[in-house]
């Protein structure tokens, strides 16, 4: 038995259709079975409300008299893209304001547009014979424009993984705050909600399906940019008119230290056209599962420490190798269950009615990593190799002669067997002369030495340098052997000299 | 009742909390204490039985004094639920609930202000108190 797009539309024009949220079709599977619930239900709708970063919008302002090519646009004072002819530009969503920073930026201008609010534009421009123009500064609410197009590359990702912190430090991240020690892990996404769990393999995805986007009516238009099937993080590319939008299911928003962003409302509607379709929608937080990843890591590859589902997720707490960790949402659940409710409202009243997909989205597209052509300096490149140490014993005389000798600032303090144990610095000699205290190295080093990896990129190091305020990190071996030390400038030399 | 104190550094030399709490007894809770260099803010919790003494003498010590009735205020407009408040407030001011929405007591907030800092929709403020 099967059913078809056109039959279920006719539903929806004679108020006869059956329309069911994406969680309680979870239910109605596992106590029917997918084939009752295929011939119970016409539609499962979706929804999700998370940080979208990869969003933005196309605008077309209109001719100005004398006419002007915007190039350098600035809208509140967020930067938005004009090289694309004389009056469209894009707007994308973690563009950070040039005056206030990163509490502010792309994202906030398009809810203030959709918020029918006033936005400043000043722009400028090199004049050209045909757009004379140089410099232009206006006001405009979003009825000023031609056209206000929402058009985000890449959007509602299938699952995303969960983030931790290994490290002793506080991370601040686009995934929120990740607390010292494993102390929190943060996640997104609205698990069994979500639009693309409930159709992985894309039966009724596609381009040309007409969805719910921020409140108004939208489209999706291909596979999002990293659309990985393969490995189920699969998303979406979608469009929609702004002029429809509303400004309760989108928020623009900022993380601290990382800067701005949108959150948005997607609500997919599954048309449930046969038993595997129903089968697929029966999907529960449960089989969802995801990565945990450490963002201690500040590499590409971050290692995976766990696989954990949405509902050990959601239900606050999960358990890795016997440690507890406290689990956060980034996104908002009840907002992603209000996009699929007013999905579901709209399509009962007769006021959405489905579209057939032209092609569905890809399951086999692969993604790989950026090609990058200049090679970037290791530590193990540029650290000095024969590190002098001192012992823990040393007294603050032998310290500072010992520094003197090698002409040095910083020296690792190691254990009778050679082993990294701290860090002293010529400044706290000093201050110990100042004093004209005695003590010993052991005494008074720094015990909580931070370190690099020798195939660590320098980039990173010097990060650390820079964040932490420090000026020298030692490398150490599996043994915690001081096998080398980078310095704050060596770094600024390398630097020096590369760019 | 929570209030919010602000005084030159020159107080703090004086024993002036212990000497309240002496002199009525009420059992005064320190929420928050920040010193800088030109003037000094603390939160304290007074219960509510000796709440209008406690306050005379605050201000015949010359401290000033807002109350705090409702120290932190949320914009719900602005709101989207997300739950990041829940992580980051040292005081479990704000709670997930069973319907994930997130619930707030805002009388136990210490002003802190982590979470005004941290809400990505910058829908929390810190309330400046009646004075
Ligand atoms: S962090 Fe802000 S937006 Fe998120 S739930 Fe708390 S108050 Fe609401
Ligand atoms: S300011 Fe915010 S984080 Fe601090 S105690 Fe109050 S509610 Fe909690």
């Amino acid at each position: 038995m099967k059913k078809t797009i056109d039959e279920i539309n006719e539903r929806i024009k004679d108020g006869s259709v059956a329309v069911v949220t994406a969680d309680r079709m979870s239910e109605i599977v596992s106590e029917l079975g997918p084939q009752k619930a295929f011939e119970e239900v016409d539609v499962v709708t979706t929804g999700t409300f998370g940080a979208m970063c990869s969003s933005g919008a196309f605008l077309n302002f209109g001719h100005s008299d004398p006419p002007m090519k915007l190039v350098d646009v600035w809208l509140n004072d967020v930067k938005a893209y004009g090289g694309i002819a004389a009056v469209d530009l894009f707007i994308g969503a973690t563009q950070a304001s040039r005056s206030r920073g990163e509490v502010y930026g792309g994202g906030h201008v398009i809810e203030d547009l959709i918020s029918k609010k006033p936005i400043d534009v000043f722009a400028r421009s090199p004049g050209t014979d045909c757009y004379p123009r140089k410099e232009l500064e206006t006001t405009i609410q979003i009825d000023d424009l031609n056209q206000a197009i929402m058009l985000n590359p890449r959007n509602a990702y299938q699952r995303y993984a969960v983030a931790t912190n290994s490290t002793e430090r506080m991370l601040d991240t686009y995934m929120g705050p990740l607390f010292p020690n494993f102390q929190n892990a943060t996640y997104s996404g609205a698990g069994e909600l979500s639009p693309i769990p409930n159709d992985p393999n894309f039966d009724t995805i596609g381009i040309g399906t007409r969805i719910f986007l921020c409140g108004g009516e939208g489209y999706i238009i291909g596979e999002g940019t990293q659309h990985n099937p393969r490995g189920h993080f699969s998303t979406l590319m979608v469009t929609g008119d702004m002029k429809g939008m509303n400004p309760e299911f989108l928020r623009g928003a900022s993380f601290k230290n990382y800067g701005p962003t949108l959150y948005i409302g997607i609500g997919v509607p599954i048309p449930i056209l046969n038993e595997k379709i129903a089968e697929n929608t029966g999907v529960r937080d449960e089989d969802l599962l995801t990565d945990l990843l450490d963002y201690g890591i500040q590499r590409r590859d971050r290692p995976v420490l766990a696989k954990v589902s949405y509902s050990d997720l959601k239900s606050g707490e999960i358990e890795v190798e016997g440690r507890v960790i406290k689990t956060y949402p980034l996104s908002s659940y009840s907002l992603a269950k209000k996009v699929a409710d007013t999905l579901s409202d709209q399509i009962k009243r007769g006021e959405f009615f489905l579209s057939e997909s032209v092609k569905p989205l890809s399951t086999t597209m692969v993604q790989n990593p950026m090609r990058e052509t200049k090679e970037h300096p290791l530590v193990m490149d540029v650290m000095v190799q024969d590190v002098i140490t001192v012992k823990e014993d040393y007294n603050v005389q032998q310290v500072a002669k010992t520094m003197v000798d090698g002409q040095i600032t910083h020296v690792p303090v190691v254990s009778n067997e050679g082993k990294l144990v701290g860090m002293l610095t010529a400044w706290d000699i000093a201050k110990m002369v100042a004093q004209g205290r005695e003590a010993l190295a052991g005494e008074i080093m720094t015990r909580k030495v931070l370190t690099a990896d020798l195939d660590e990129p320098v980039e990173l190091a010097a990060r650390k340098i820079e964040k932490y305020n420090i000026s020298a990190l030692p490398i150490v071996n599996s043994e915690n052997r001081v096998i080398g030390i980078i310095t704050g400038d060596m770094i600024s030399r390398l630097i020096g000299r590369g760019r | 009742m929570k209030i919010r104190l602000v005084y030159t550094p020159s107080i703090i030399q004086e024993p002036l909390i212990a000497e309240i709490i002496l002199e009525t007894g009420a059992k005064i809770n320190i929420n928050r204490a920040d010193i800088g260099a030109v003037s000094g803010e603390m939160v304290v919790d007074v219960p509510e039985d000796k709440y209008n003494r406690v306050v005379r003498l605050f201000r015949d010590k010359g401290l000033k004094i807002s109350l705090l009735h409702q120290p932190i205020f949320r914009d719900d407009a602005r709101c989207i639920a997300c739950g990041i408040c829940t992580l980051i407030c040292p005081i479990g001011v704000f709670t997930i609930e069973e319907d994930w929405s997130i619930s707030l007591e805002a009388e136990r907030c210490i002003q802190c202000g982590v979470c005004v800092a941290v809400c990505p929709t910058s829908a929390l403020a810190l309330s400046e108190g009646e004075v």
